[in-house]
């Protein structure tokens, strides 16, 4: 959804907004790797007492909406990297846990999303991507959820979503909001190239197989998503655009989007998917749904959603879904943040439109 | 197998709306104006008498329902009301001599709707469906009446599928997907994804409008700055075309004291493909009792856009963005205009 550009943006004024001209096309090509990848034996750097007391600076001063100097962007996303290069393309998470969907920049609702499911790190977090883009606070609402990442890495898992790639990001927002924040691209290029290293999807417990979009045709076991090269920009085509893209469908079989590009997937397909896996369901996010969580496929698919009021207009709920060491699950669901003196709904002055 | 259970935090109910029970409001009020409250009409706006008699809301709507009361100070009606909670349920109304307006705003469908929804046009809706949402203008004693709303608005999109648009990368996409034959079924069923639409409102039955080639909307009496008793503007339906763009068909109107102005776009721009710009526009003379309806259709590929732009205005994505600067270098294609007169 493209935001109302005509409602002033209390962070945009004064900020030198001077672009500069990105190169068009596909930059898919240079960061592909010709090799699969594999994640680094050995586990990330044990953090020092000093990295732990910036960390802890940087998430309080985070927690209050206020971004990051360009500087400790920079220094937060090569943690990350030293962090998330070691995780699996199947990163496997231990139950009990909390799944989470898009969140699109909503920075408030984030926090009330904390406040919902309880604090991390004493609750287990696993968020399936789209942090940026749509709302306005993607810097802020990315570099919380890198910040805790590399704060607590055994504690909160972070996938990457069709939104956490280049191309989308000029699009939806995350690279103009970079631009408005910072005056360059700079800090839009370190988290982009951050974005390459999230895993993909996770596995609870080998029960849930978490991912943003879906299943694809060219995956038939999980092992074959771990033989994935992930670290490169979202492409076009393949298993990996798949995972990011595809969703559920009431028709059965594969289908391909009228779009002329993407995959829907049917009960037949998932049903299949997790009989061969193993599985118990497949959690994904990617489309908005009015109650915050939507079952596809007699249960064998969950989409959860957690931008409420998304694009801060639609009215929708937001939920999450806690599961417990015995694997029952519960959703959780909640409403927009209200904040005295900022709207929650968005307020127009009359226009003489004509 | 584990059933959902849900402790949802409770959300006010519709019948707390307007009692002392909801919450705090999240209208923040300039300090210089005062307490709102609703004032008895006619009132003076601005210190321009009305014609008119002007009642908020209409004369004809219940009170009970509608928490949107005029501003005492400039004798606009506030929207969104400044008792807005969630869910956001708004039906502000206003009525000027026999010409009733009124809107409704409500939240996106929910699931049993859309599946309802789904089941009656016989292809999935747009991904945000605000399919409560619209806009009536009424006149009993002309027997006049028109609404823009969500549902039959969707009812004029091509569920056939024919002239589909392709995103501009399908060619790589279908390209790469040669897995020896896949039991993929291709597109199953096939229909207008970017949801364009004709539809200029609805008119009851036995309500007609005459097409006419002399008349037009007299932008001239537009033009002047008379006071904004009531202004609205929603969105119908968006959809952001799996991030390939954007399809989004809104509304907005706003009355003075005079006349009014209705303006449906119906707006979709998919990323490097094609711009397509839908406008209705309605207009009303209180004096005249006459309805003015202007539809035009505009398209334009996006080379023929980019094309607009000069290399030294900077960013070429945010006019990409901005609708009426799209919309004012769009070529015409149709344009239909009809009336409805007081005879």
């Amino acid at each position: 959804m493209d935001l109302d550009t005509d409602v002033q943006m209390e962070d945009a004024v004064g900020l030198d907004t001077t672009l500069e001209e990105e190169e068009e096309g596909n930059t898919s090509q240079e960061y592909s790797f010709s090799n699969r990848f594999t994640p680094k034996d050995g586990h990330a750097p044990e953090l020092s007492t000093s990295s732990i007391g910036q960390l802890d600076e940087w998430i309080e001063h985070l927690g209050k909406c206020q971004p990051l100097s360009e500087e400790n962007v920079k220094k937060l996303c090569q943690m990350a990297i030293d962090v998330l290069q070691f995780e699996e393309n199947v990163q496997p998470v231990q139950v009990p846990v909390t799944i989470c969907g898009d969140v699109h920049g909503q920075f408030h609702d984030l926090m009330e999303l904390f406040k919902i499911g309880g604090p991390c790190p004493d609750t287990n977090y696993l968020f399936m991507g789209d942090y940026v883009d749509r709302g306005y606070y993607s810097v802020e609402t990315v570099s919380y959820l890198v910040a805790m990442k590399v704060r607590y890495p055994s504690r909160i898992t972070i996938l990457r979503g069709n939104h956490e790639s280049r191309q989308i990001t000029q699009v939806y927002g995350f690279y103009d909001e970079c631009l408005r924040k910072y005056g360059s691209a700079n800090v839009w290029k370190l988290f982009t190239d951050l974005f390459d290293y999230f895993p993909i999807t996770a596995l609870v417990d080998n029960k849930i197989f978490c991912l943003h979009g879906g299943l694809s045709p060219m995956i038939e076991t999980i092992d074959q998503v771990r033989e994935l090269n992930r670290i490169q920009e979202v492409p076009h085509e393949g298993p990996m655009c798949d995972l990011l893209w595809s969703d559920p469908d009431d028709r059965g079989g594969w289908g391909i989007s009228p779009r002329g590009a993407g995959f829907t997937f049917g009960q037949d397909i998932s049903e299949q998917f997790n009989h061969t896996n193993g599985l118990s369901l497949i959690a994904r996010a990617h489309q908005l749904v009015m109650e915050g969580y939507s079952w596809s496929h007699e249960e064998a698919v969950v989409t959860i959603f957690s931008a409420p009021n998304y694009c801060y207009r639609c009215g929708n709920q937001a939920a999450i879904m806690e599961v417990d060491e015995q694997h029952s699950r519960q959703f959780l669901q909640y409403d927009p943040s209200v904040r005295p003196g900022e709207p929650t709904v968005t307020r127009k002055t009359p226009d003489y439109f004509l | 197998m584990f059933a959902g259970t849900t402790r949802a935090r409770a959300r006010p109910s519709a019948a707390a709306a307007g009692t002392g029970a909801v919450p705090p409001a999240t209208f923040k009020q300039p300090d210089r104006v005062p307490q709102v409250e609703a004032v008895e009409p006619p009132i003076d706006t601005m210190g321009i008498q009305s014609p008119f008699v002007v009642n908020v809301p209409a004369s004809e709507h219940d009170k009970a329902n509608c928490t949107n009361t005029q501003c005492i100070h400039c004798g606009r009606v506030i929207i969104p009301s400044p008792v807005a909670s969630f869910p956001l349920v708004e039906t502000p109304s206003i009525s000027v001599g026999s010409w009733e307006i009124y809107t409704t705003k409500q939240p996106i469908l929910t699931s049993d709707e859309i599946d309802l929804e789904n089941e009656r046009l016989g292809i999935p809706v747009p991904e945000m469906i605000f399919g409560h949402n619209k806009v009536e203008i009424k006149n009993k004693e002309l027997g006049f009446s028109i609404s823009f709303n969500t549902p039959d608005a969707l009812s004029l999109v091509d569920t056939t599928g024919t002239d589909l648009i392709q995103v501009s990368y399908s060619k790589e996409w279908f390209s790469t997907r040669k897995t020896n034959g896949e039991d993929v079924k291709g597109i199953v069923k096939p229909f207008d994804w970017t949801y364009s639409t004709t539809y200029r409102g609805s008119l009851p039955d036995g309500v007609t409008m005459e097409e006419t080639e002399n008349e037009h909307i007299p932008l001239d009496k537009l033009k002047r700055p008379d006071p904004i008793l009531f202004f609205d503007d929603m969105v119908l339906y968006e959809d952001e075309l799996g991030d390939n763009g954007i399809s989004v068909l809104s509304c907005k109107i706003r009355v003075m004291s005079e006349r009014l102005l209705l303006l449906q776009r119906f707006f979709m721009r998919v990323d490097n493909v094609l711009f397509r710009v839908r406008d209705t526009r309605v207009y009303v003379d209180f004096h005249e009792n006459k309805v003015i309806r202007e539809y035009k259709e505009q398209q334009g590929t996006h080379q023929q856009v980019m094309k607009k732009i000069s290399p030294l205005s900077g960013d070429p994505r945010s006019f990409l963005r901005d609708q009426n600067w799209i919309a004012q270098r769009l070529p015409v294609e149709k344009v239909i205009v009809d009336v409805f007169a007081n005879h």
